[in-house]
């Protein structure tokens, strides 16, 4: 069995305008030392989907659907529960690293509270088991670090700070939505690194959430595209890049600028901005922008299809 | 030979911290003993990581913060000892272009008078009446329509808010765009929407273009040459295509090999030089080369002594002790 079971997940909001639908219909399975990516533009619910899953919307927020974590339903279990596993047995990582840091507690402190909380750990035990995540992230200084206060780290390491935190109770699964968006590209690389080999040697799974192909392509197995609040694309990552098969996927390739070759004539944009979450088209949210769109995608709305190894949501790709 | 357009000789940009009753402070010198010349019609990018003075040049450039050294050069023409109507004439022809548009734009004023008001300032010479038809004009030539001159800035997206910031800046027919971070924030299909859009501004007007990010694969689309900072220093200055092909400073060794390709074969490949320890504080910048304390071929004389700008390659400006040296499989740990 899956370590993590996505089924027919939806998020919606109430909202003085009526009932937006942020995420329809997401489906997709995890295994242990796996990695997804989960890629797409704002508002395609790529960060409201995980959300979701972890019972973390806000009041107007309402999530349906089924998420098995090892085997155990994460929707509508009692808050109690969630907050026993969140931090525990899976964790998170957003990109705002300054909110997500307490800034009148030492750095030290707010890393061993975690182990002290969630581990039962001695305060001793778990100061050093946090300055030995500071050694694994390549902070400068750790011990220095660990003595100081989240205003007087820069950016990158403040972030740093916030994956050994999520790292600190070797959680089985990882969710990091953008968590190198706001950083410089050489903390970026370290960063990144460090996933990979946590994936590979800890077993831990990740989902990383990323408007970024090129952060996708290095460190995740599989991919799932997501536009307009559901998965149009889903496949293993090799083959996603070599032949996109969605026409939102297409775009999104033509448009991301790669540094090892530049193109000539500019790079080719997909013309328009995704639909608003309360006009949705009736058929495939994509329909408005798509230039293989025929007047059929504009009416059905198109459900994804297993070809070989990759799901897509699309009327046009052949079987 | 005519001058460039903008030239800039030997910039230093410091500004004064914690200066209260009780001290002067501390002295930070965000740029330090920067050159650099733009041609018309050229795109010249400057990249690096945050805090390396890119923005402050970018201020500077547009007269916004005082040299403390150096000289500012528009057309040949020192900007400090400009009169009122050479001044002017600066304003007119250098406008800028910044990352967050929603942020940029008056939220109680239509698009229509956002992108009409520099004339009234910039071309006195423009009739009153004729300000709405070129507003709109330029509206229609950012992609967007007509109608929307009625609107205001919060009923658009980021994309567009950015082609009607741009529509604000190109009004008064500026030779020199300068775009800080112009397209960071935007999502990828809209970035390269803007990206086409300022390259065929180029192509019709012949605008040149100071284009600052720290998005390197960007800069490689849409600069014909680029200058690496850091810590407030130019590392290396370079023709696009040969800076991408090869790397004279390390710095930029490293800093290239640290962005991540769109191709899962080529990401597997890609070794990135993991630089050591943190970026030191601009406060505190490192002696000899900035780059030495995390440089890995720095030597004894580089902690010593500022490297002179060298001329190793055709067009291409270097800073550092041994140009040329290649510090790929040199990464040191820790």
């Amino acid at each position: 069995m899956a370590m993590l079971e996505i089924s027919n997940l939806g998020v919606s909001f109430r909202t003085p305008r009526g009932t937006l639908h942020a995420v329809k219909d997401v489906s997709f399975s995890l295994e242990p030392g796996r990695c997804l990516g989960i890629v797409g533009e704002s508002g395609s619910g790529k960060s409201q989907t995980m959300l979701g899953m972890l019972g973390l919307l806000p009041q107007n927020g309402t999530v349906t659907g089924s998420a098995l974590f090892e085997g155990e339903e994460l929707i509508g279990a009692p808050r109690r529960r969630l907050d026993e596993l969140r931090g525990a047995r899976m964790s998170l990582v957003f990109q705002d690293s300054i909110t997500g840091l307490t800034p009148h507690m030492r750095i030290g402190d707010q890393l061993a509270e975690v182990l002290q909380v969630h581990k039962g750990f001695s305060r001793k035990q778990a100061l050093a088991e946090s300055l030995a995540m500071l050694e694994v992230l390549r902070l400068s200084e750790p011990e220095r670090r660990l003595r100081q206060y989240p205003h007087e780290l820069s950016g990158g390491m403040r972030q740093r700070v916030m994956i050994a935190m999520a790292l600190l109770c070797k959680p089985s699964l990882l969710i990091a939505d953008e968590p190198t968006t706001a950083l410089d590209v050489t903390v970026q690389a370290t960063i990144l690194s460090t996933l990979g080999k946590l994936k590979d040697h800890a077993g831990t799974a990740i989902i990383l959430i990323t408007h970024d192909l090129s952060v996708v392509a290095g460190v995740c197995d599989e991919v799932a595209v997501m536009y307009g609040g559901r998965i149009v694309e889903h496949a293993p990552v090799d083959e996603l890049f070599a032949a996109p098969a969605h026409p939102y996927t297409k775009g999104l390739f033509m448009c991301t600028p790669r540094i090892d070759m530049p193109r000539g004539g500019g790079l080719p944009a997909t013309p328009g901005v995704p639909p608003p979450l309360n006009a949705m088209p009736p058929g495939c949210a994509f329909s408005p922008r798509c230039p293989e769109a025929d007047a059929r995608c504009e009416q059905v709305r198109p459900e994804a299809r297993r070809i070989g190894n990759r799901l897509a949501a699309c009327l046009k790709v052949p079987a | 030979m005519s001058a460039p357009l903008l030239s800039i000789e030997g910039l230093d940009v410091r500004f004064q911290i914690g200066r209260s009753l009780f001290g002067k402070g501390e002295s930070l010198q965000a740029v330090r003993d920067v050159s650099l010349t733009v041609e018309p019609g050229e795109c010249v990018g400057i990249v690096g990581e945050s805090g390396c003075g890119k923005s402050t040049l970018a201020r500077a450039a547009l007269d916004f913060v005082t040299p403390a050294a150096g000289r500012i050069l528009w057309r040949g023409r020192d900007l400090a000892t400009l009169d009122a109507a050479g001044r002017h004439a600066f304003r007119r022809a250098v406008q800028p272009v910044f990352q967050n548009p929603l942020g940029s734009l008056n939220p109680r004023m239509t698009v229509g008078d956002i992108i009409a008001e520099p004339l009234e300032t910039l071309r006195p010479d423009i009739p009153a009446a004729e300000r709405r038809p070129r507003a709109i004009a330029w509206l229609e030539k950012m992609g967007l329509t007509a109608d929307m001159a009625d609107r205001y800035p919060a009923e658009f997206s980021g994309g567009q808010a950015q082609r009607i910031a741009i529509a604000r800046a190109m009004i008064s027919e500026p030779e020199m765009l300068i775009c800080d971070e112009a397209v960071s924030a935007l999502d990828v299909s809209v970035k390269a929407q803007i990206v086409n859009l300022l390259q065929a501004l180029q192509r019709e007007t012949g605008i040149a273009i100071i284009f600052i990010s720290h998005d390197l694969a960007i800069v490689r689309q849409i600069a014909t040459r680029v200058m690496v900072m850091y810590l407030g220093r130019m590392m290396e200055d370079s023709a696009t295509a040969p800076l991408f092909a090869r790397q004279y400073h390390p710095y930029t060794q490293a800093l290239l090999s640290a962005v991540p390709i769109p191709d899962p074969a080529a990401e597997r490949a890609r070794v990135p030089t993991l630089l050591r320890a943190e970026v030191p504080s601009p406060l505190r910048p490192p002696s000899g080369c900035v780059f030495h304390t995390r440089c890995p071929a720095a030597k004894p004389n580089c902690i010593l002594e500022v490297p002179a700008p060298t001329h190793p390659a055709d067009g291409r400006t270097v800073a550092c002790h041994y140009a040329g040296v290649q510090i790929r499989g040199m990464q040191v740990a820790g």
